[in-house]
């Protein structure tokens, strides 16, 4: 139960803040630490080491994410943010479609269950390793130092004090690739709280140091993620609740309320 | 934050608008948010290092269990619901034992707080450290102190404050109880505090350590001359808050602590030791959204880990994950105040059973004419057996069920204020269910006793309070009585009557209090009846320049009196002290 804790509170981190980045790096609110296909790489890696048995689901993800992540990286050096949103969204469609004829051709109908329910990203990380776990730790570590240390140099990109080198962005993407695996390969990916999240954030908060957001976002995401896995667990009333689905139904009277609340802040 | 929380941060809130410093303690009794009443409390340091759990005792509904003086435990009740559902907090952050559940107010420094906050709708008790206040254009202030008196007791404290910094401080401060307690047997006691603090303008860091080595005379129905205990409590805690916007400010919390009890013991030739580790991580979170003017939400987040190492139980560890999450909605439309809430509190024993359960709470609040004020609450509480009631060598039950109760209250005051006088008043009635309550029994072997549900029991009762100030000039007086009606079954200690009448006065560096304690009878946890008794304190102070010279006398009736069966209080007793400020 502990570990389960764990990794909640740790996802609740990692992908806010890796949300918040991309956010940044684009200068758009769209961003998403999705929106390059990480997710569906992601599941592609996992389908792929289930079905196969090659090694373990969280280690498969992880490679399959590095491998597109990677690519990401290549084009990044190659072509503007606008062309690389655009990129990232076929790209993301081509891995998906990928990982859907490896799910769809599952051996059984276990492999299949397995999964779906790594995918379904309730914390329950059965098969996990004392391994993965060191593994993700130390992810995370990497990509919360690096989101730390780049905070200053992304504040004033997005304030358009100064413009990031494609290369530099390019291996920002590669260090936010490894927060956010830190958190999907072990739990799966769970949407919402990369994107919703840190819009939340920005609409409470208008101030444009990155910082704040970091803060405010790791907060929002922990507490959301707490809250989502006790309805997921606890009353679910009979009925499997993914965590991802469910998270973004509790928020959504929170972001009704907040949208409709009041002006928003000035900074 | 749920309800629960919600109102202690309100209750915070409140009391940060209350004196905090060192010059006067402030004790401030409360319903919840929605009422905030001072109790005609605030004293000025005492010589004694009990002056705070006395002071608490005198306010309706509170019952201070003490085993035995300056050397006994105490722990601290709210309206009959027993310790263990009483919440100690410093600066906000829960004081945590998983062993027994109750805290030992004697591990805590009391001469360095500033604000004692008693929240009854969710059974807190919250003690603020008083944050340094520097006189203009000094950097550097601060006091030492020593008490000495009957039993051999001295008792010296002192804190440096240091200002760091534009809104930053630092402060240091320790204390000492050097104590034969010779009034029983095996008595002593010799307790080290130390801390360190530091301030800022929306944060605040807390190291504290206390360690110490005392007798354990046992009862007087089953004497142990030879057992000691030695404690060592450590922990370091941090808090922070700030509001980001109109529409949203984050509070954060976080606290590591050790704490070490060894005990050894020595019945009739038998010899045994025990220790017990306890690691604790927690951290808080709370969120709030300020929708309009009259409507805020507050989502709260409470993570706690709890590892406990000993070889007295029949395990030889046991660890708990916790988790509580709340989620509050205030609307306060013009005179009248609702709160609605709902706290999930999951609980998880690594290889024990696992817990689940939704408190709901209720609070309305309605402002009446001229002053006056009616509350109505509604709480559920609920309390998971503790390690010693489940895993106790001999004595554990892990089949143990969780205490279950509802608490529910209403209450009228009614509050005046003029440049001169201060007025409070209040009658507040209350209603407690408690299902499965956890108690100590024998087993079908008389000789072997055991943790049991109990059943149901109710406690249901009165409080009443009234009292005046006056401030004049330099000059200030107060009154103050209490008054509470309590019955119900089967909570041992709680009085039918108890009461109390406080008096204050100060002028010209002159402080003199006098306060008369009444405990009515009552029945120990075997059903035996237990004689009423009388207290009466009075405390002298005198400050010329930078010294302050005190003197407390207590038990000036020299009562014979126990409070918690089989351990005898010390009959009239003095203790003097000089402090000097710098």
């Amino acid at each position: 139960m502990f570990l389960s804790l764990l990794y909640v509170v740790l996802s609740g981190i990692a992908l806010p803040v890796g949300g918040i980045q991309m956010q940044y790096l684009w200068r758009n609110q769209l961003g998403d630490v999705y929106s390059l296909g990480l997710g569906s790489a992601a599941c592609l890696g996992a389908a792929a080491a289930t079905m196969s048995g090659w090694c373990s689901l969280t280690v498969g993800s992880f490679i399959c994410t590095l491998v597109c992540t990677l690519i990401c990286f290549f084009v990044t050096l190659r072509v503007n943010t606008q062309k690389l949103i655009t990129f990232g969204i076929l790209f993301g469609t081509f891995i998906g479609s990928l990982g859907t004829i490896v799910v769809t051709n599952a051996p059984n109908g276990d492999l299949l269950k397995k999964y779906y329910l790594w995918g379904a990203a309730n914390f329950r990380l059965e098969e996990v390793t004392s391994g993965d776990i060191v593994f993700s730790l130390v992810l995370f570590a990497v990509g919360f130092g690096a989101a730390l240390w780049t905070s200053r140099e992304l504040t004033r990109h997005f304030r358009g004090e100064i413009e990031l080198p494609n290369w530099k962005k390019a291996v920002s993407l590669l260090l936010i690739m490894f927060l956010v695996t830190s958190a999907v390969s072990i739990c799966g990916p769970i949407g919402f709280i990369s994107l919703g999240v840190p819009n939340l954030s920005r609409i409470l908060c208008a101030k444009t140091d990155i910082r704040y957001h970091y803060l405010i976002s790791s907060a929002m995401g922990i507490g959301l993620l707490l809250i989502t896995w006790l309805v997921v667990n606890y009353a679910s009333f009979g009925v499997y609740l993914p965590v991802s689905a469910t998270m973004a139904i509790l928020a959504l009277p929170l972001m009704v309320l907040v949208f409709t609340g009041q002006k928003q802040p000035t900074e | 934050m749920f309800f629960p929380s919600i109102l202690t941060a309100a209750s915070l809130l409140f009391a940060a608008a209350m004196p905090d410093t060192l010059a006067t303690a402030t004790v401030t009794a409360e319903r919840g948010t929605v009422v905030s009443r001072v109790d005609t409390l605030a004293v000025a340091p005492t010589a004694s290092p009990e002056s705070l759990p006395e002071i608490l005792s005198r306010i309706p509904g509170i019952q201070i269990n003490d085993y035995g003086g300056i050397a006994g435990l105490k722990n601290i009740s709210l309206r009959g619901m027993g310790a263990t559902h009483t919440a100690v907090l410093v600066d906000g952050v829960r004081v945590g034992n998983v062993q027994s559940g109750q805290v030992d107010l004697g591990m805590l420094d009391l001469t360095s707080a500033g604000a004692v906050t008693v929240d009854y709708v969710n059974s807190k008790i919250n003690i603020r450290t008083a944050r340094p206040a520097f006189a203009d254009g000094r950097n550097f202030g601060g006091f030492v102190r020593l008490g000495g008196g009957t039993y051999d007791t001295w008792v010296p404290s002192g804190r440096l404050d240091f200002r760091l910094g534009d809104g930053l401080a630092l402060s240091v401060n320790g204390a000492g109880v050097l104590s034969q307690g010779n009034y029983r047997d095996n008595n002593d006691i010799i307790e080290y505090r130390g801390g360190i603090d530091l301030f800022g303008r929306e944060w605040n860091i807390k190291a504290y350590a206390n360690s110490s080595v005392r007798g354990c005379p046992g009862s007087i129905s089953w004497p142990a001359p030879l057992d000691r205990q030695t404690d060592g409590n450590y922990f370091l805690q941090g808090s922070w808050s700030h509001r980001f916007s109109p529409l949203y400010d984050l509070s954060i919390s976080a606290k590591g602590a050790s704490d070490h009890l060894h005990y050894y013991g020595d019945s009739a030739g038998y010899v045994y030791e025990n220790d017990y580790l306890q690691r604790e991580a927690l951290f808080n979170m709370e969120h709030g959204f300020t929708l309009s003017e009259t409507l805020r939400l507050v989502l709260e987040d409470n993570l706690q880990f709890d590892h406990l190492k000993t070889d007295a139980y029949n395990t030889p560890t046991a660890s708990r994950t916790a988790l509580d999450s709340k989620a509050l909605l205030s609307w306060t439309p013009g005179r009248f105040r609702a709160d609605l809430a709902a706290l999930w509190q999951g609980i998880w024993d690594k290889g024990g059973v696992n817990r689940h359960v939704l408190s709901p709470s209720v609070g309305l609040s309605y402002a009446l004419p001229a002053g006056f004020t009616l509350v109505g609450t509604l709480r559920r509480a609920y309390r998971v057996p503790m390690f010693n009631d489940l895993y106790y060598a001999g004595m554990g039950n892990t089949d143990l069920l969780p205490e279950d109760a509802w608490m529910s209250g209403l209450e009228l005051a009614w509050t005046r204020r003029t440049d001169a006088w201060q007025f409070d008043a209040g009658v507040d009635g209350f209603y407690n269910d408690l299902k499965n309550k956890i108690i100590s029994a024998p087993t079908a072997d008389p000789w072997i006793w055991s943790m049991f549900n109990l059943g149901a029991a109710t406690v249901k009762g009165v409080d009443s309070r009234a009292s005046v100030r006056r401030t004049a000039g330099s000059a200030t007086w107060g009154l103050a009585a209490a008054w509470t009606w309590q019955a119900g079954t089967a909570i041992p200690y709680q009085p039918r009557h108890s009461g109390s009448l406080t008096a204050d006065l100060s002028a010209t560096g002159w402080r003199a209090a006098a306060t008369l304690l009444h405990r009515g009878v009552r029945e120990d946890s075997y059903g035996t009846q237990m004689d009423a008794y009388r207290l009466l304190d009075f405390s002298l102070s005198k400050e010329i320049s930078r010294f302050t010279l005190m003197l407390d006398l207590k038990n000036i009736l020299d009562s014979q009196y126990e409070v918690v069966a089989g351990y005898p209080m010390p009959g009239f007793h003095f203790l003097a002290g000089l402090r000097v400020n710098f």
